[in-house]
């Protein structure tokens, strides 16, 4: 697939292009962005602030399995020994407060897990193509531009070198 | 500033990593003295394998003796690592970068180290997976009313969850790491950077999960000493049975281990030259966490004795009052001494600028917040309600070599991440030396 690629030492300069490139109306699908550290002005540019991210759904399934679980293991456990009921210090056999302690640490068990396993999903990992070679452009920030985009790109650029 | 960017994260980059090229001769001095003393423990832990739990000082009544004070102590030390890097994180203070991977790495070891400790005073570590609960055919479940129940589940969560949130926080820097090194190693850097590219989609949802870590991990690190306290307030031994103790407990951990990031960061950033990452700044920040926690440790004492000594339960008033003068008495103002009276030096700024101060008071913190176990566990064991079960605990040799041995197998486990993990987070890092140049 043919690509054009921006390699910058300044953080500025990758703004200010990216912003000019996204400005021509260069589709975002067709640009590609690696950088060193987060950038929230890339944010704004593509329109990719984290708020945005789908993570939250895997959080919010993972809390939600975590608190039925803990309660459904105590609960279950000790019904199955309902007939005869085995009674420990004189407590009714389902007691809401002590499960709570069991139902609110595997929230945060399964939240986070669950947390976890959203993001090796969402963002490509653990990709073996990477690890066998990996795609490393060290402290640059780099702007891709591919797909159908490749043209018009190659245009706007045709344009700025007669200007 | 003429050079550009690139080059000046690269910088940050190198600087930091350089400590993991080549370890000096007393890393490894060091690090062979802890395992000779792991070696020893364990050795002292097959003899008590062998003997039966009869070699460990527990006597009627002090059944519970150095192994659960360990216990309670190391859960409390890991205690500080999540709070920097969770609660921190989620009040956007910047000191955090300066400490968060090693008081991660800290919380790990500290939970690898406390989990060792019911095994080992269970004394039948072979049966140790019973306390999780599994279908049988004998139909055999935990008591899910029991605090030592929930101690299960609260740790293995805690660890299990502070695992995550520390490797999720290295796998960028290991991507960096991976051009730094190649062979063997750099193959484990590659593999573990899970072919980390750092596009934007990556970074996006990176943030994310990372702020929502950090908002479980904040409630967890609450809940887990509560936990642990509740192990002690939930019966009915004078000394223990207080509604105090969970936030007693879990500011008794932040404390104990601030103490131990001291301990732990103020040697290694002089050996690694992390001068410029790891500021007297960021010390001195940390200092007004470690005094402010101190300060709530010695509040809790305060209503500890004087709520027992005012109320009417004569056994409570009889524990506190042969707590301050009674046979273990020196044992609980070296504990006040320590918690309490030291820490007020921090309240000088030029004290919690001067590393060799924050240096010595972490190492009375820490010496302290061990007795504050020894005081609640042993004492109140030794004195509770009828004067025939009165009696004293002595720890055994085999108790004292296993002691020692954690503390070494602790600082085993940190001498090996220094030379494998960046010891700092990198790219959080570079994410401040930008926000702050751009200011």
């Amino acid at each position: 697939m043919k690509k054009v690629e921006f390699v910058f030492d300044e953080k500025e300069d990758f703004v200010a292009k990216l912003k000019e490139i996204v400005d021509a109306g260069i589709s975002p699908k067709d640009i590609r962005v690696i950088t060193p550290i987060p950038v929230h002005e890339v944010d704004e540019i593509l329109g990719t602030h984290p708020h945005r991210s789908k993570i939250k759904y895997f959080t919010l399934v993972g809390a939600l399995t975590g608190f039925t679980a803990g309660y459904a293991l105590t609960t279950y456990t000790h019904l199955s020994w309902e007939n005869p009921p085995l009674i420990v210090g004189g407590k009714p056999l389902v007691s809401v407060i002590p499960f709570f302690v069991i139902a609110y640490e595997l929230t945060i068990l399964f939240g986070g897990i669950a947390t976890f396993i959203g993001l090796l999903i969402l963002a490509g990992l653990p990709s073996i193509k990477r690890i066998i070679s990996p795609e490393d452009y060290g402290n640059k920030f780099v702007i891709q531009v591919k797909g159908e985009s490749v043209e018009e790109i190659e245009a706007l650029l045709k344009a700025e070198e007669e200007a | 500033m003429a050079t550009k960017l690139s080059e000046r994260l690269d910088k940050i980059d190198r600087d930091i990593l350089m400590p993991m090229v080549k370890p000096g001769k007393t890393y490894w001095i060091a690090l062979g003295l802890c395992v000779f003393f792991v070696l020893v423990a364990i050795g002292a832990w097959i003899y008590q394998l062998k003997t039966g739990l009869g070699a460990a000082g527990i006597r009627h009544p002090g059944m519970w003796g150095f192994y659960i004070i360990n216990f309670v102590f190391w859960v409390g030390i890991a205690h500080s690592g999540t709070l920097i890097s969770a609660v921190l994180l989620l009040f956007r203070a910047n000191f955090r970068s300066a400490f968060n991977r090693s008081a991660e790495a800290m919380t790990i070891f500290a939970v690898m180290t406390a989990g060792l400790f019911p095994i080992i005073h269970a004394g039948r570590p072979w049966k140790i997976y019973w306390l999780f609960p599994y279908p049988t055919q004998r139909e055999i479940w935990p008591n899910f009313f029991s605090p030592l129940e929930w101690d299960v589940f609260a740790v293995s969560t805690y660890f299990t969850i502070s695992l995550i949130f520390w490797y999720l926080g290295m796998v960028p820097d290991l991507a960096i790491a991976r051009r730094f090194f190649g062979g063997i190693r750099g193959f484990f850097y590659r593999l573990f950077s899970l072919g980390w590219t750092g596009t934007v989609p990556q970074w996006m949802h990176y943030v994310r999960a990372s702020l929502f870590l950090a908002a479980f991990a904040t409630p967890l690190v609450a809940s887990v000493h509560s936990v642990v306290s509740f192990d002690f307030a939930v019966s009915i031994v004078p000394g223990w049975h207080a509604t105090i103790f969970p936030p007693f407990f879990v500011a008794g951990a932040i404390f104990s281990g601030c103490a131990m990031v001291f301990t732990l960061v103020i040697p290694m950033r002089k050996i690694f030259k992390l001068e410029e990452y790891i500021t007297i700044d960021h010390f001195e920040n940390l200092a007004k966490l470690t005094l402010f926690t101190g300060l709530i440790v010695t509040y809790a004492y305060i209503t500890e004795f004087t709520l027992p000594l005012y109320g009417e339960n004569i056994f409570e008033r009889d524990q506190f009052v042969y707590r301050a003068f009674g046979d273990y008495k020196w044992y609980s103002w070296a504990m006040i001494f320590c918690n309490s009276v030291v820490p007020l030096v921090l309240f000088i700024k030029q004290m919690r600028r001067n590393l060799l101060v924050l240096f010595i008071v972490s190492i009375f913190i820490n010496i302290g917040m061990w007795l504050e176990r020894f005081v609640i566990v042993v004492i109140s064991l030794a004195h509770e309600y009828e004067p025939y079960s009165w009696g004293l605990y002595h720890p055994s040799i085999v108790e004292i070599l296993i002691t020692i041995g954690s503390f070494a197998w602790f600082f085993m486990w940190f001498l090996l991440f220094t030379r494998a993990i960046p010891v700092v987070s990198i790219f959080e890092v570079k994410e401040e030396r930008v926000r702050e140049e751009e200011k």
